[in-house]
């Protein structure tokens, strides 16, 4: 058998299909749970004393990135840059997605660079690839003792026209591997060789970043499992779904990859249905994001920009659940910007503030979707109603979604 | 708020889409002139599909999509 989990910001779930000739992809078993009543670790470990049911292996995927968005990251990352282009780091920390530049995005992209933790080093390779000013490896000696001073032990390479030639980048990868540094190199995407180098250095520096964060949550799960399963037997997708273990290169990919997923198998349902293969458009309206879904492979988008990573054509609504509404002056209701789904809507008994998902969950059946239980569920009401009498005192008429979403989708 | 949903729904989608989560029984799909979705017979609604996430949940189809993958 096989164990399917994945990690939502509030939410997580599991499934366990069959993994045998006989009944291969029958789903046995689905369970879900809200993870701040939950813990993942404690909910894991439970459920395996109790499910008749023993995966051998496991496939994990998580959207924990989202839940970051709102924090500065960052803050134990060094950057070794060519010098003349320091500030490159922080305009490489702007959100670059001007295509689809979501009130998400906009406010949820703090700076992933800080300016004592950048090191400027007088190298450059020409447009041409050839050198032309020499590394001094000296210089990276003299940045290793600062280095050691403020204690970090992650460190980003940005050398200007590197992905012409690497040289440099290989020379000081070598001499800091050997003295116990963690290294991340901007990746190179083969499907877009002309990105500009901004944006791969964004990459790598937020690659750096949540990449402790990571493994912190690997942990957990490998912890949470442990009684039934090695840690060898769990398994993640990167954005080309691509299984991997967790190695540092693939693990920000991974953090992306649930929507090349969900498009694959979505794409298999609906040609088995349809019998036929034409490419179709998805629109995934989940508990906790709002997204739609092509076949066009498109660079990776994140609360921070576009990412220099290639993956399955995904965008997010500009709405989002976790949008926060409030009262505008003409007495419609608006949106200011996506809050993170911590701590969540009213509804769920631990948020203050409305969100669109509070809205939902009035027409919808959540209460038997996230198992809240009655005590709690009644509060949240309470607490939902007195805002609306609030609210309702400013102006005699609410249209709730008139004001949101009736250009493209109406509430039942 | 609706304009920028409409660019967005324009720039990206053409013709009938598929519905898929917990809460697509609660959206509807709407043809308009901003939307730049194609109507359907049905008035403005426009034709769509929807596949059902408590029958196919994200877990269930990350451990088929792994199964098919070799793991």
């Amino acid at each position: 058998m096989i164990l399917g989990l994945f990690v939502g910001e509030s939410f997580a779930e599991l499934s366990v299909a069959e993994s045998t000739p006989s009944s291969r992809g029958t789903l046995r078993e689905h369970q879900r749970w809200y993870l701040p009543k939950h813990g993942l670790k404690a909910y894991l470990q439970n459920w395996l004393t109790k499910t008749p049911h023993k995966p051998e292996r496991v496939i994990v995927s998580s959207r924990f990135l989202y839940k970051l968005a709102g924090h500065r990251l960052g803050g134990s990352v060094a950057q070794i840059v060519t010098s003349g282009f320091e500030n490159w780091s922080h305009f490489a920390s702007l959100p670059a997605n001007t295509r689809s530049t979501s009130l998400r995005q906009l406010n949820r992209c703090p700076s992933l660079s800080s300016q004592d933790l950048i090191f400027a080093v007088h190298e450059r390779i020409l447009s041409d690839g050839s050198i032309g000013k020499p590394l001094d490896l000296s210089e990276i000696g003299a940045i290793h003792e600062k280095l050691q001073v403020l204690g970090l032990k992650k460190v980003c390479l940005h050398f200007h026209n590197s992905n012409l030639n690497s040289i440099h980048q290989q020379q000081t990868r070598d001499f800091l591997v050997t003295l116990g540094y963690e290294i991340f190199e901007p990746p190179v995407v083969d499907a877009f060789p002309s990105l500009e180098p901004f944006t791969r250095w964004k990459t790598n520096t937020l690659s750096a970043a949540v990449s402790g964060t990571f493994e912190e949550s690997m942990k957990e799960i490998f912890e949470g499992l442990s009684a039934q399963i090695k840690e060898e037997q769990i398994f993640f997708f990167d954005g080309d779904l691509r299984l991997h273990q967790g190695e540092p290169l693939y693990r920000l990919s991974s953090l992306f990859a649930l929507e090349a997923c969900l498009y694959s198998q979505l794409s298999k349902i609906m040609n088995t249905k349809m019998k036929s293969e034409k490419p179709l458009t998805f629109l995934h309206f989940g508990i906790e994001h709002f997204s739609y879904l092509t076949d066009e492979k498109t660079l990776t988008e994140s609360p921070w920009g576009t990412l220099a990573l290639g993956t399955q054509g995904c965008r997010d609504f500009s709405i989002q659940p976790s949008s926060l509404l409030d009262l505008h002056d003409d007495g419609s209701l608006v949106t200011k910007g996506n809050l993170s789904y911590e701590p969540g809507p009213i509804h769920l008994g631990r948020g203050h503030k409305p969100l669109v998902a509070d809205l939902l969950i009035q027409e919808t059946k959540w209460p038997e979707i996230i198992d809240l239980d009655e005590k709690q569920a009644r509060t949240s009401l309470d607490r939902w109603v007195l805002l609306m009498q609030t609210w309702q005192r400013s102006v005699k008429k609410l249209r709730f979604l008139a004001n949101l979403l009736s250009v493209c989708f109406e509430i039942k | 708020m609706s304009e920028l949903l409409s660019a967005e729904i324009q720039n990206c989608i053409e013709g009938p889409v598929v519905k898929y989560g917990y809460l697509s029984e609660q959206i509807d799909v709407v043809a308009t002139p901003q939307s730049g979705l194609t109507s359907s017979t049905t008035g403005n609604r426009v034709m769509t599909d929807t596949i059902s996430e408590a029958q196919n949940p994200k877990s269930f189809l990350l451990a088929i999509e792994a199964l098919e993958r070799g793991l």
